[in-house]
């Protein structure tokens, strides 16, 4: 019986060590967007100057001192984590074609160490002017998979 | 010959009572191993003493046990209030939980009852807690946000260890280390819940947790 004790003792310490919170996150707001040929479905080049969003100082893909040609086939995108929606522009050098996208946020206390992260889930398009667009993973994470594909 | 046989006729009547009456004794004493022989009552330490020690923490947990032979039909119930800040957050919680199971010992010869055992726990808390945040966001820029979880039911299962040993008199200690497992708690989506009374922060599917118990014993039944 002692032996018994002292085994599930050291057990329990060496598990309380273990049980210690890692600060590892799995949220991100931010999606990611491929692009590709409308006839072909095949991944596809999009060549814009920059991309802005409503609420936002920041622009994407904006370069400094002077704007030039954005040439991607996928775009990386972060949405308003304090609201539930986020309008994006994609200005072009012949005009502009807006994305709106909706989500619900989470936000989870991770420790007093770690502090606390936030998640967005169920994406879905509010409206656009882009020809076809659909959300292929409706989860935003830190992994940063394809969320949107936007066919053009 | 005839008067030989007359006898074993005789006491034969005798010899087969005295056996049933035997038969019955042993009946007797195994129905009655299985009555209580009292009650457990006491308090975990642990909690008592991170209460006055840790400032994120103040909660407080009784057990009572029954035995039943070298079976135990546990119950426990606590509280407990946890509050975490840092510059930028603000958490805090509060409620109830009880536990029920059962234990089974493994000392079934000990004259004193003392117990090795292991056993299973139900485990049912209700709760509230809220959460304020500053976030700062580079492109988004600054906000708090508060949420808050009201009435909040968890459940979940335990397996347990632990050891009980009498000290002297009715005076009792032990400890329990316990296996926490298969959380679920019915918070609306929004914001999760961190920490549970009774179980522990919520962020794994199992964790571990470990009591210290003073007890005292109210005898109903002499013990054998």
């Amino acid at each position: 019986v002692k032996n018994w004790g002292w085994i599930v003792f050291v057990i329990v310490l060496v598990s309380s060590c273990l049980d210690d919170a890692n600060c590892l996150r799995s949220g991100e707001p931010t999606i990611r967007i491929n692009f590709r040929n409308l006839t072909t479905g095949l991944t596809d080049t999009i060549i814009f100057m920059n991309i802005a969003a409503e609420g936002a100082d920041s622009i994407f893909y904006k370069k400094y001192p002077t704007d030039v040609k954005d040439t991607v086939t996928t775009a990386l995108l972060e949405v308003n984590p304090f609201a539930n929606e986020t309008l994006f522009t994609f200005n072009f050098t012949n005009g502009q074609k807006t994305l709106k996208v909706g989500y619900k946020n989470e936000v989870r206390f991770v420790s007093d160490e770690c502090g606390s992260e936030r998640f967005q889930y169920n994406l879905k398009i509010l409206e656009t002017q882009f020809d076809s667009v659909r959300v292929v993973n409706n989860v935003l994470s830190i992994k940063r998979t394809v969320n949107i594909e936007i066919f053009k | 010959l005839k008067f030989l046989s007359s006898i074993v006729i005789l006491l034969l009547p005798i010899a087969l009572l005295a056996q049933k009456s035997d038969s019955l004794k042993v009946e007797e004493e195994e129905v009655n191993k299985f009555l209580p022989t009292g009650i457990r009552v006491g308090t975990d330490l642990i909690s008592l003493v991170r209460s006055r020690t840790d400032d994120s923490f103040s909660g407080y947990e009784f057990n009572a046990e029954v035995d039943f032979y070298r079976y135990y039909l546990v119950a426990e119930m606590g509280r407990w209030e946890r509050e975490f800040k840092t510059d930028a957050e603000d958490y805090a919680n509060s409620g109830n939980y009880f536990r029920a199971g059962i234990d089974v010992s493994f000392l079934k010869k000990d004259p004193d009852k003392n117990t090795f055992f292991f056993g299973a726990r139900y485990g049912h808390g209700t709760f509230s807690e809220d959460f304020t945040v500053t976030t700062i966001d580079p492109v988004w820029g600054e906000m708090e946000n508060t949420y808050s979880n009201d009435k909040v039911k968890a459940n979940w299962g335990e397996l347990v260890t632990g050891l009980r040993v009498k000290m002297f008199g009715i005076f009792w200690m032990g400890y329990t280390a316990r296996y926490k497992f298969a959380l679920s708690t019915n918070e609306p989506r929004g914001f999760v819940s961190h920490d549970v009374p009774g179980y522990g922060k919520t962020e794994k599917p199992s964790t571990w947790g470990f009591n210290y118990q003073v007890l005292f014993k109210i005898p109903v039944r002499k013990q054998k």
